[in-house]
């Protein structure tokens, strides 16, 4: 085996490093493709949309409808450029049940998880390149302005050993 | 008469020359490619049935033709609308395909289209969406299976992706001289995300989801093929080959990820590595220095050592200093601290790993948790450590990678609290 051994520093440490090609037209590469994103991998993004419940009941019609219209159209453009993967809106929390299984007993109780102002009330899934346009997404939401969004990473079933 | 996988084999392989042909015939990227889909689909139909014709590719331009004559009657007001992009060259149903025709279609033109596919004003993903269709010749659905997306997600991104091409103005030619090194260095780079895309993955039997680092492999021996004096397309290859080969040894049969220095090396394919490890001394003889040739450099210097603790690491630091000086990046710094933890010790690499903190494409990555942990470890500062891998597995959004950090921590707490109890 040690015939065969390969010396690759030897030679790479000549003059070539400088003189390389390597770095001359980097503008494009790094506009496209050295956004902060590290690794290759695509991935999918959940998008929460919260809402005050209560603050929307109070809205008037016209501003409702005008917030779904801006949602829709943003729905649209993104189904459009091929990052819309899917998403739904979700009947009012007061319909929502809470599931607790304790010593093997389910408790159901009325209402959400958690008792907060805001309320999850939809979804959607986006497939980005990065997470800043994961991000620049959920701000472009109209629910973002009044209430609030979170964006998760989707757990991934590929992976990279180390 | 071949075998069904043969014949999608051939297809794809003639795909860029029929499309080629035709946007050169006809103009109009957008339809041209459309049509030499529905050809191949009825290409992938007819010929199990009724055998390959003994012209196929000029099977295949007659009836991609004949397709692109009806997608055009079917929608006059488009055609105006694009034939005036694009340049009316021909009008399909005038022209009667040449039996010759292949042989005129150069291998430039499978350039000129990774270029065309490769655009610089279009995102990472449609790069890769597109040239994995109009090079690979892979279906819509293919492409949507091996992203893990709804075919109908595909398609808009395929289809906004060939609006982008044409509203940027851009002819079927080749870029500029001067244009060229950029470009080149872009199509390269889409390959490689493609390879790593493929390689990443963990799930799906090759019936469901399409092999993307066999796609990737074949395109890039394709460039390779055609610009065989370019390090780094050959540098590219190699490192593919090299990283390709240890593929049958980095998952264990339940799918959790094996690391590098864990892997069973007898199960690393000997072929690829023979071949990859040829190609990169080869280039990296004659071809000015690049970093791909320098990454497939190290994998096969990984590759050469027949056990984990032969790996001869001084080579692999020097390598990396070379790589962080022409091309330097976090991931190159992280995992140059490896390398010069193995020469120095752990103190070294940690030292180096703390310049990333403060870099925000790395700080609060999980790959940078993930070697600081490891490098603590080695350090001896379990503690630290396991805190460390906990902190990796949280910030991961991989499920083997997370399941692997975790076992990681899980370990060291085990040893800690064993530690504890004597």
């Amino acid at each position: 085996m040690a015939a065969r051994r390969i010396s690759w520093s030897a030679k790479s440490t000549g003059g070539d490093v400088e003189t390389g090609r390597v770095g001359s037209d980097e503008e494009v590469e790094r506009r496209s493709h050295q956004a902060p994103h590290v690794e290759g991998s695509l991935v999918k993004y959940l998008l929460l949309i919260y809402q005050n419940p209560a603050a929307v009941e109070e809205l008037p019609e016209s501003e409702k409808q005008a917030l779904m219209a801006e949602a829709d159209a943003l729905v649209d453009e993104l189904t459009r450029a091929g990052e819309w993967v899917g998403g739904e809106g979700l009947a009012h929390p007061a319909t929502a049940k809470t599931v607790r299984v304790r010593d093997g007993q389910p408790i159901v109780t009325d209402g959400p998880y958690a008792e907060a102002k805001e309320q999850v009330v939809g979804y959607c899934i986006v497939d980005c390149d990065t997470m800043e346009r994961a991000v620049e997404i959920a701000a472009r939401w109209p629910d973002a302005r009044l209430w609030g969004m979170e964006v998760r990473p989707i757990l991934s079933p590929d992976g990279v050993e180390m | 008469m071949t075998t069904p996988v043969g014949v999608e084999d051939q297809l794809r392989q003639l795909a860029p020359q029929v499309l080629a042909t035709l946007v050169r015939r006809y103009g109009g990227f957008d339809d041209c490619e459309d049509a030499v889909q529905e050809a191949l689909v009825d290409a992938a139909l007819q010929w199990p049935e009724q055998g390959v014709p003994a012209n196929p590719t000029g099977w295949l331009i007659r009836v991609a033709s004949r397709r692109l004559v009806d997608r055009i009657r079917s929608d006059e007001a488009r055609r105006r609308r694009e034939w005036a992009v694009a340049g009316p060259h021909a009008e399909p149903d005038r022209v009667e395909p040449g039996a010759d025709e292949a042989t005129r279609t150069s291998h430039d033109d499978t350039l000129t289209l990774l270029f065309l596919c490769c655009h610089p004003a279009l995102t990472p993903s449609s790069q890769l969406a597109l040239t994995l269709r109009a090079v690979g010749g892979l279906t819509t659905a293919e492409i949507a299976r091996a992203f893990l997306v709804p075919e109908a997600t595909m398609a808009q991104r395929i289809s906004r992706a060939k609006q982008r091409i044409r509203a940027a103005g851009t002819r079927f030619e080749r870029p500029a001289p001067e244009g060229w090194p950029a470009r080149l260095r872009v199509v390269l780079h889409v390959l490689y995300l493609l390879f790593n895309e493929g390689y990443a993955a963990t799930s799906g039997p090759e019936a469901v989801r399409v092999d993307l680092t066999a796609e990737a492999i074949r395109l890039t021996r394709m460039v390779h093929r055609l610009l065989p004096d370019y390090g780094e397309v050959a540098g590219l290859l190699a490192l593919m080959l090299l990283t390709d080969a240890r593929r049958p040894a980095r998952l264990t049969p339940d799918g959790s990820l094996v690391p590098l220095a864990e892997q069973d090396r007898s199960r690393w394919d000997q072929q690829l590595i023979e071949e990859g490890t040829a190609l990169v001394r080869d280039t990296l003889s004659r071809a000015p220095l690049g970093s791909y040739q320098l990454q497939a450099a190290i994998a096969a210097v990984h590759a050469e050592a027949r056990r984990a603790e032969d790996t001869d690491w001084a080579q692999i630091a020097a390598l990396y200093r070379l790589l962080d000086r022409i091309a330097p990046s976090p991931v190159v710094t992280l995992n140059r601290a490896v390398a010069v933890a193995m020469v120095d010790g752990p103190k070294a690499g940690l030292d180096m790993l703390a310049s990333l903190d403060a870099d925000e494409r790395m700080a609060g990555h999980h790959r940078l948790a993930a070697v600081r942990a490891y490098l603590l470890e080695l350090a001896g500062d379990l503690r630290a450590a396991e805190a460390g891998y906990r902190e990796a597995a949280r910030r991961t959004a991989s499920a083997p990678e997370r399941r692997y950090l975790e076992a990681q921590a899980a370990r060291l707490a085990k040893t800690t609290g064993e530690e504890e109890r004597t």
